[in-house]
C-alpha cells in the first residue's frame, strides 16, 4: 500500500465523517468500488445524508468514549489518552473539528502523520469493529458501505505494519451482579447499553427491532432509557424470556462476527470484546426465569 | 471483490485522481430573487459559554444560557456538527405568536447579520418555563417562509381575480384611511375589526375604543363561547384557571397533555401533579393522547358529559361527600330556594321544597331530591360509558377533597347544542368540592391573568353594531361573527371597512361558501383590508393585503391563566431589539423586519393619525405622543409608560437591578407580577362593598348576587325560566342519539380536535410542523368500517346537512362507534399558483359554482416540491394536505351562548364511488341559510324578552363595552 495514497484515502474518509455526504464529498468517495455501489440505490445527496445522519447521527456515534468508557461518555480518559497520542506525534487537530474522539480525526491522524501498529491497536481497533458490525446491522446501504471501506482500509494498513497486533486497551469490568437484591431492570439495561461493560453495542434500531419483533414498547429518550423500557415493557407484558432470548441472539451474533474471518489477522486485537460478549451470553442466559424476581 | 481487493481498487483510482485534501465546499451565491431570503450567519473565534442548569420542579434538569450573557452569547453551530464552528449572537426574549398560550421564546439573533438562527424557550418564563411545544421553535419557519407577504399589496382587476400590485405603506394606509374617516362621520359601526386569536392584551382593543365604533368582531363564537357561558352564569367570570400542579383529581373535557388552550404550560403543570398522585380523568369520546395517559378515560358519547357530571354531583350530595360549608358560605342557596317553585314541577322536589324552614339543611334536602334523577346508572347509558368508570371517578374527585383542577373550554361544550351546560355542570363539581379558587383547585382566569392599564384608556363608545351583537341572542358570548354573510346576505346591514387581522374567516368558520359569496359582494363588504404574515384563503379576496410581523417582529404584551399567579410577558421585534443593541438606529420597526413587514402596534398607530389628521375626530389624541407634542407616540414611550405605571412590582424589580421598568422587560421578556394567588373573593372590602359572608363584607364574585349563582335568575328573567336552564342541567343536543338514525347509516362527525403542531391555519409555512402532520382522515371505528367494507387508506363520501366531502378513511379503536372525526387545521386550497400558501401545504383547486348557491371545490393537485430560496421546499416528499372539511359545515348558533355547534350530523357515510376525488366539497348555500333559520328559529329574542328594555344583560363581558345608552332596545330593531 502506498503511503501517500493511504493518506489521500484517510484524508477523503475523514473528510465525509467531518462535513458529512455532499457533491463535494461524494465525489472523491466514488472511488471506492464499495461506496459507488452502493450509492447506486440512491436518486439524490439528500438521500445519501438522511441515512448519513440515521447511522452517525442517530444510531451509532462515531466517539471513541461511547464505546470504551464505563459511563459511555466522551471526554473521559479515553480522550485523554488520544489526546497524549495527537501530542506524541506531533499532530494538532483542528480546533473546529469534530473532536479528539471522533473516527473522523483519528483518520485524520493517519492521513496526516506516520504511525505504529500499536496506535491503530490502541486507538481503532479498540472500537472501529464494533463501530462497523453496529452500522451494517442498520441495513443501510452507504454507512455500510463506508464503514466497511473504512475498516478495509485499516485492516490493509494494519497488516503491512510490522509490530504484531494486540490488544493495547482494557474493557472496565462489567460490574453487574444479578445475585445482588439491587440490580433491578434499569441496572440491567444500563449495562446492557454499554458497550465496554456488556461487549456489544445495541443501536437504536437494534432496540426497536427487538421491541417490534414482540410487540412491546420501548418509549423516548436515550438509548439506554430505550433499553431500561424495553425490559420493563417486557416484564409488564410476560414477554420477558423471549426479549432476553432476542438479545441473547443478537450477541451471539455480533460475537460470531467479531470472531469471525473478517477480523482474523487481527484477533488478539478484538479478544476483550469477544471475552465480554461471551460473558454477556452468559449472564443473559442466566437471566430467563428470573423477571419475576427482578423490580 | 473483496473489501482488501476493493480498497487497493479505491486507493489506486484515488491516486489516478492526483486527489488532493478535499475544499470545502465553495459558498452559493444567492440569486437575486423576491422571495424572503434565507439566514446567514457570521462566524466567529469565540469560546462558548457555559449554560445554566435548571430544576424543574418536575425533577428534570435542562440547561440554558445566563440571562446575564445573553447580549453576547457564543455557542457552537450545530449544523455545522461534528465540526466546531462558533457563532455569535444577542438573545432576545419574545413570546410566542402561534396560539395563546403566549409562551417566553428566546431568538438567538446573529450579531453580524441580524438574522435569527432559531427560537427556544425563554427560561425567565414564568408560565412556560423555558419549554415549548413544536410551534414555538417553528416561528422561524414563519419568518423565513419563502412565500412569505413582505410589501403591501393592492387588488387589481375583481375582488378573486388574484391580480394585485405593489404599493406603498403611505398610499395603503392613506386611503383605508380616509375610507375610515368617511365611515365614522357617517355612522359608528361600519368599521369592524375582526380578530382571530389577538394574541395580545389591549393594544388594538384600545385602537378601536379610541376610533369610536362598535368595531371588534372576534372568532370567540367558533371557539370558546358555550364555555364562557357556562363560568359566567355562574360566576361572571369567562373561564378556567386550574391549579394543576396542586390538584388530586383532574378533570379534563380537553385534550390538553396534547393540545388545547394553554396546554404547554397546563400539560407541564399537568405532569407534575401526576407524579405527585394526581388522578387525571379525561371525558373524551377520541382516545387522544391525554386520555391514553388518563387514570380513567370516560370515552362519552358527545352531549352526554352533563348528565355524567351531574351524576358525580348527585351522588357527592347524596352521600354528603361534599363541601358543605363553601357551599353554604358562597352558593346563593337562599335565592334559589326562593326560585324552586317557579322553575320545578317535579313533585319530590316541591314536597322536600314545603319543608323549608330557612335553614342550609332544608335547602340541602331539595338540591338531593332536585338531582336525584342523576343516577349513575343513567350517565353509563346516556354516555355509553361502563358505570365502574364512572363511579371510579366520583371515587377519585370526592378523594381529592377542594383539590379538584377541572377544565373545559372547546370540545364538548362547543360541540353540542346546550354545551354551554358542560362548563356549567363542570364547574359544579368545583362548587361542590369547595375546589373555586382553592390551592390545587380551580380558580377563574381573571384572578390568574393580568392584563395593564392601558396608557390614555379612550372612552366607551356610544354604539351599538347589531351585526355584531344581533337581538336574538342577547346571552351570545361575544360578537356572532360566524353569522356575519348569513346576517349580511338578510340585508341586516353593510360594512365600510373589514379587517380581517391573521384570520381567515372563509376557512375557519363553518360554512365557508357563505363567506366567500359575502366577501365577495363589494355592496356589503365595501373594503377588505386583511392584515395577515401569509396568504390565506380570504386575503385572496381583499381588497389590500397588507404584511403584519409574526412573533419576533411586532411588540405586544401578553398574560394568561397558567398557574396560581399572575405574570405578563412582552413580545419584541428581536431583529430591531439585537441591532439597538449593537449600537444601531431604528426608527420604525419594518426597518429592521423582513422587506417592509410593519408591527401591528405601529400600524395602528399611523392609521388612526392619518384617520384623524387634524383631531377633529378625538381619535388622534390618544395616538400622541406624551412628551413630544404634535407627534405619534413611539413603541418606547408607549411601553415605558406601561411598565413604569401598570404592572406593581415592575419598577422595584427593575431598580434592584438599576434598569427602567422598560429595560427589564427588553432584557426579560417576562414579569412574575404575583403568585400563590388563591380565594381573591374571599378578601375582605369596605363596609357596603362587595358581598356579606357571615358578617363580614368580601369581594366575592362578578354575579349580580356576587355569590356563585346555582340558580341564575339571568337566565329566567330574559326568557329562559326553565329548569333545564336555569340551574346545571343536562339538555339535549342536536347530536344526541336519538337525532342521529345510525339504522339509516347516519353517523356522527365530530370535527373539533386538534393536532398538537398546527394552530388552524396560522401555522401554514411552516415546514417542520407540515413536515409532521398535514392530513386529516377520517377516523372510524372497526365495527362501522366492516359495515361500509371500508378499510384504512379508502375514500369515503361524507354528506352532510349542506353538502360532501370526501376524504380517506384511517380505521381505529380510538374513535366510539357510530362516531367519525376529522381534525380541523388542514385542507388548505390554493387557486393559482406562483407565490401564496406554500405548494407544499396546500391543494391545487378549482372552483365551480352555479350562481344558485352551489359550490364546487375540485383538487387538480395535491402538495409537491417547489423551487425557492429555501432548499427545503423541494424536499416536500407528502402530496395529501387534508380536506376543507368546514366547508360542508352548516351553522349550528346555539340559542343561549350563540356558540356555533361543531358537531354535524353524517347523513350519507359510504365509501367514495368512482369518480369521487380526494378532497373534493360540494355545497348549496341555499340549503345554508334554510339551515340557519331552523336554529335562528330557537331564539329568544331580546325584543320579545328583555325584562329592562335593554338588549343584553349589563353585567355580562363584551370585549369592549358601550356605554350603558347603546345598550337599549331600538324602537324598531333591525
Amino acid at each position: 500500500m502506498n503511503r501517500r495514497d493511504a493518506e489521500a484515502a484517510y484524508s477523503v474518509l475523514s473528510q465525509v465523517l467531518a462535513d458529512g455526504p455532499d457533491a463535494d464529498s461524494l465525489t472523491p468517495l466514488r472511488a471506492s468500488p464499495l461506496v459507488a455501489a452502493a450509492l447506486e440505490a440512491y436518486a439524490t445527496h439528500d438521500e445519501v445524508a438522511v441515512d448519513h445522519e440515521h447511522a452517525f447521527g442517530l444510531n451509532v456515534p462515531l466517539f471513541a468514549g461511547a464505546f470504551l468508557e464505563a459511563d459511555r461518555q466522551v471526554g473521559g480518559a479515553t480522550g485523554e489518552a488520544l489526546a497524549a497520542a495527537y501530542a506524541r506525534l506531533g499532530f494538532a487537530a483542528d480546533p473546529c473539528g469534530p473532536g479528539t474522539e471522533h473516527l473522523s480525526t483519528v483518520l485524520a491522524v493517519l492521513a496526516q502523520v506516520r504511525v505504529d501498529g500499536a496506535f491503530i491497536d490502541a486507538h481503532l481497533l479498540s472500537w472501529l469493529p464494533i463501530v462497523s458490525i453496529a452500522v451494517r446491522s442498520l441495513g443501510r446501504a452507504y454507512p455500510a458501505a463506508l464503514v466497511d471501506q473504512i475498516e478495509g482500509l485499516v485492516l490493509l494498513h494494519r497488516g503491512q505494519l510490522p509490530d504484531p497486533c494486540e490488544a493495547r486497551y482494557t474493557l472496565p469490568a462489567a460490574e453487574l451482579d444479578l445475585d445482588d437484591s439491587e440490580t433491578d431492570l434499569r441496572a440491567i439495561g444500563e449495562w446492557l447499553a454499554t458497550p465496554a461493560r456488556s461487549g456489544i453495542y445495541l443501536s437504536r434500531a437494534d432496540i426497536a427491532r427487538v421491541g417490534g419483533l414482540h410487540r412491546v414498547p420501548r418509549g423516548f429518550g436515550e438509548r439506554s432509557q430505550l433499553v431500561v423500557n424495553l425490559l420493563r415493557s417486557a416484564a409488564s407484558f410476560d414477554t420477558f424470556d423471549a426479549v432476553i432470548s432476542e438479545i441473547e441472539e443478537l450477541v451471539a451474533e455480533r460475537r460470531a462476527e467479531m470472531a469471525g474471518p473478517r477480523y482474523a489477522e487481527v484477533a488478539s486485537a478484538l479478544s476483550p470484546w469477544v471475552a465480554r460478549a461471551g460473558e454477556t451470553y452468559a449472564r443473559l442466559a442466566g437471566l430467563r426465569g428470573r423477571a419475576a424476581h427482578i423490580g | 471483490m473483496s473489501t482488501r481487493e476493493a480498497t487497493i481498487d479505491f486507493l489506486g483510482k484515488l491516486r489516478a485522481l492526483g486527489r488532493t485534501p478535499v475544499q470545502p465546499a465553495a459558498a452559493r451565491s444567492a440569486e437575486p430573487t423576491e422571495q424572503m431570503a434565507q439566514p446567514e450567519f457570521g462566524r466567529t473565534d469565540a469560546t462558548p459559554s457555559t449554560l445554566t442548569e435548571v430544576t424543574h420542579p418536575d425533577g428534570r434538569m435542562s440547561q440554558y444560557p445566563p440571562p446575564e450573557k445573553w447580549d453576547d452569547w457564543t455557542e457552537w453551530d450545530s449544523k455545522a456538527w461534528p465540526r466546531k464552528v462558533a457563532r455569535r449572537y444577542s438573545l432576545v426574549p419574545t413570546i410566542c405568536f402561534n396560539c395563546e398560550s403566549a409562551c417566553g421564546l428566546l431568538a438567538y439573533v446573529d450579531k453580524e447579520t441580524f438574522d435569527i438562527r432559531k427560537f427556544e424557550g425563554n427560561p425567565a418564563h414564568p408560565g412556560s418555563r423555558g419549554r415549548n411545544c413544536a410551534k414555538g421553535p417553528a416561528t422561524h419557519n414563519q419568518i423565513y417562509d419563502p412565500e412569505r407577504i413582505l410589501y403591501p399589496l393592492k387588488r387589481v382587476g375583481p375582488r378573486g381575480a388574484g391580480q394585485w400590485k405593489r404599493i406603498t405603506w403611505s398610499q395603503a394606509l392613506e386611503e383605508v384611511a380616509e375610507k375610515m374617516r368617511e365611515s365614522r362621520k357617517r355612522r359608528r359601526d361600519g368599521i369592524m375589526y375582526h380578530v382571530g386569536r389577538p394574541g395580545e392584551d389591549h393594544f388594538t382593543n384600545r385602537a378601536i375604543q379610541a376610533w369610536g365604533v362598535d368595531g371588534h368582531n372576534s372568532h370567540t363564537n367558533i371557539c370558546s363561547a358555550a364555555a364562557r357561558a357556562g363560568y359566567a352564569f355562574w360566576s361572571g367570570g369567562d373561564r378556567p384557571s386550574p391549579d394543576y400542579s396542586e390538584a388530586q383529581a383532574i378533570v379534563l373535557i380537553s385534550a390538553h397533555l396534547e393540545s388545547g388552550h394553554y396546554f404547554n404550560p397546563h400539560a407541564q403543570r399537568i405532569i407534575e401533579a401526576r407524579n405527585k398522585g394526581a388522578k387525571l380523568i379525561v371525558l373524551d369520546p377520541r382516545l387522544s393522547n391525554t386520555a391514553a395517559r388518563s387514570d380513567v378515560w370516560l370515552p362519552t358519547w358527545p352531549g352526554s358529559e352533563p348528565t355524567l357530571l351531574l351524576a358525580i354531583c348527585s351522588e357527592l350530595i347524596r352521600s354528603r361527600r361534599y363541601d358543605r360549608d363553601f357551599v353554604e358560605r358562597w352558593v346563593d342557596w337562599k335565592a334559589f330556594m326562593a326560585a324552586v317553585p317557579s322553575f320545578c314541577k317535579d313533585e319530590v322536589v316541591l314536597a322536600a321544597h314545603a319543608t323549608d324552614d330557612g335553614s342550609y339543611d332544608a335547602f340541602e334536602r331539595v338540591l338531593e331530591a332536585l338531582y336525584r334523577e342523576y343516577t349513575f346508572e343513567r350517565a353509563a347509558e346516556e354516555s355509553q360509558v361502563p358505570i365502574e368508570r364512572i363511579r371510579e371517578s366520583a371515587e377519585h374527585i370526592a378523594r381529592a377533597g377542594n383539590r379538584v383542577a377541572a377544565h373545559t373550554w372547546r370540545s364538548a361544550a362547543m360541540g353540542n347544542r346546550g354545551g354551554w351546560q358542560v362548563a356549567r355542570t363542570l364547574f359544579f363539581l368545583n362548587v361542590l368540592t369547595g375546589s373555586v379558587g382553592a390551592k390545587g383547585g380551580t380558580s377563574l382566569n381573571s384572578w390568574n391573568k393580568f392584563v395593564p392599564k392601558p396608557y390614555r384608556q379612550p372612552p366607551a363608545f356610544n354604539a351599538w353594531n347589531d351585526l355584531h351583537m344581533p337581538v336574538e341572542w342577547p346571552f351570545a358570548m361575544y360578537e356572532m361573527s360566524f353569522l356575519l354573510p348569513h346576517l349580511l346576505e338578510e340585508g341586516r346591514g353593510d360594512i365600510d371597512v373589514y379587517f380581517s387581522r391573521v384570520y381567515n374567516p372563509m376557512w375557519i368558520n363553518p360554512d365557508g361558501f357563505m363567506w366567500l359569496e359575502a366577501l365577495r359582494d363589494e355592496e356589503k363588504m365595501k373594503c377588505h383590508v386583511a392584515l395577515t404574515p401569509t396568504w390565506n384563503e380570504s386575503a385572496w379576496f381583499a381588497d389590500y393585503v397588507l404584511p403584519m410581523g409574526h412573533s419576533g417582529e411586532r411588540h405586544d404584551v401578553m398574560s394568561q391563566e397558567t398557574y396560581a399567579g399572575r405574570w405578563i410577558g412582552f413580545r419584541q421585534p428581536v431583529r430591531r431589539i439585537a441591532m439597538e443593541r449593537a449600537g444601531q438606529k431604528v426608527r420604525r420597526t419594518y426597518e429592521a423586519n423582513p422587506g417592509e413587514v410593519w408591527e401591528e402596534s405601529e400600524f395602528w398607530i399611523d392609521l388612526s393619525w392619518k384617520m384623524d389628521p387634524d383631531g377633529g375626530l378625538g381619535v388622534r389624541e390618544f395616538f400622541e405622543s406624551p412628551t413630544r407634542a404634535g407627534e405619534p407616540i413611539s413603541m418606547d414611550e408607549y411601553w415605558a409608560w406601561i411598565f413604569e405605571n401598570s404592572v406593581p412590582g415592575l419598577p422595584e424589580a427593575a431598580a434592584k437591578q438599576n434598569l427602567t421598568p422598560l429595560a427589564y422587560m427588553r432584557k426579560y421578556g417576562a414579569f412574575e407580577v404575583s403568585n400563590n394567588d388563591y380565594r381573591p373573593f374571599e378578601a375582605e372590602v369596605a363596609e357596603g362593598e362587595g358581598v356579606d359572608i357571615d358578617g363580614t363584607p368580601r369581594r366575592g364574585f362578578n354575579t349580580p348576587s356576587k355569590k356563585l349563582e346555582l340558580y341564575s335568575d339571568t337566565v329566567a328573567s330574559w326568557g329562559w325560566p326553565e329548569t333545564e336552564y336555569v340551574v346545571p342541567w343536562s339538555l339535549k343536543s342536536h347530536v344526541h342519539p336519538d337525532e342521529i338514525d345510525r339504522g339509516a347509516g347516519q353517523m356522527l362527525l365530530l370535527p373539533t380536535f386538534r393536532l398538537p403542531t398546527l394552530i388552524h391555519t396560522r401555522s401554514a409555512n411552516c415546514k417542520w410542523l407540515y413536515e409532521i402532520s398535514h392530513k386529516n382522515p377520517v377516523w372510524m371505528h372497526p365495527e362501522d368500517a366492516q359495515r361500509l367494507r371500508v378499510e384504512t387508506g379508502d375514500l369515503l363520501y361524507v354528506e352532510t346537512e349542506i353538502g360532501s366531502f370526501v376524504d380517506r378513511v384511517w380505521v381505529t379503536q380510538g374513535i366510539k362507534p357510530g362516531i367519525i372525526a376529522m381534525s380541523h387545521h388542514l385542507g388548505r386550497w390554493r387557486l393559482q399558483e406562483g407565490p401564496g400558501i406554500g405548494a407544499g401545504m396546500s391543494n391545487l383547486a378549482q372552483l365551480e359554482e352555479d350562481g344558485q348557491g352551489g359550490h364546487e371545490l375540485n383538487i387538480i393537485k395535491g402538495a409537491r416540491g417547489w423551487k425557492s430560496t429555501d432548499p427545503d421546499t423541494e424536499r416536500v416528499w407528502w402530496e395529501d394536505v387534508g380536506v376543507h372539511q368546514n366547508l360542508t359545515h352548516a351553522v349550528h348558533p346555539d340559542p343561549i351562548s350563540g356558540a356555533h355547534c361543531w358537531h354535524q350530523k353524517a347523513l350519507v357515510v359510504r365509501k367514495a364511488k368512482a369518480g369521487e376525488s380526494h378532497g373534493e366539497v360540494r355545497v348549496d348555500t341555499r340549503k345554508s341559510m334554510a339551515v340557519y333559520r331552523e336554529w335562528l328559529a330557537l331564539t329568544r329574542s331580546a325584543v320579545d324578552h328583555s325584562p329592562d328594555g335593554t338588549r343584553r344583560p349589563y353585567w355580562f363581558k363584551r370585549p369592549l363595552k358601550p356605554t350603558r345608552e347603546a345598550y337599549k332596545l331600538p324602537e324598531k330593531p333591525a
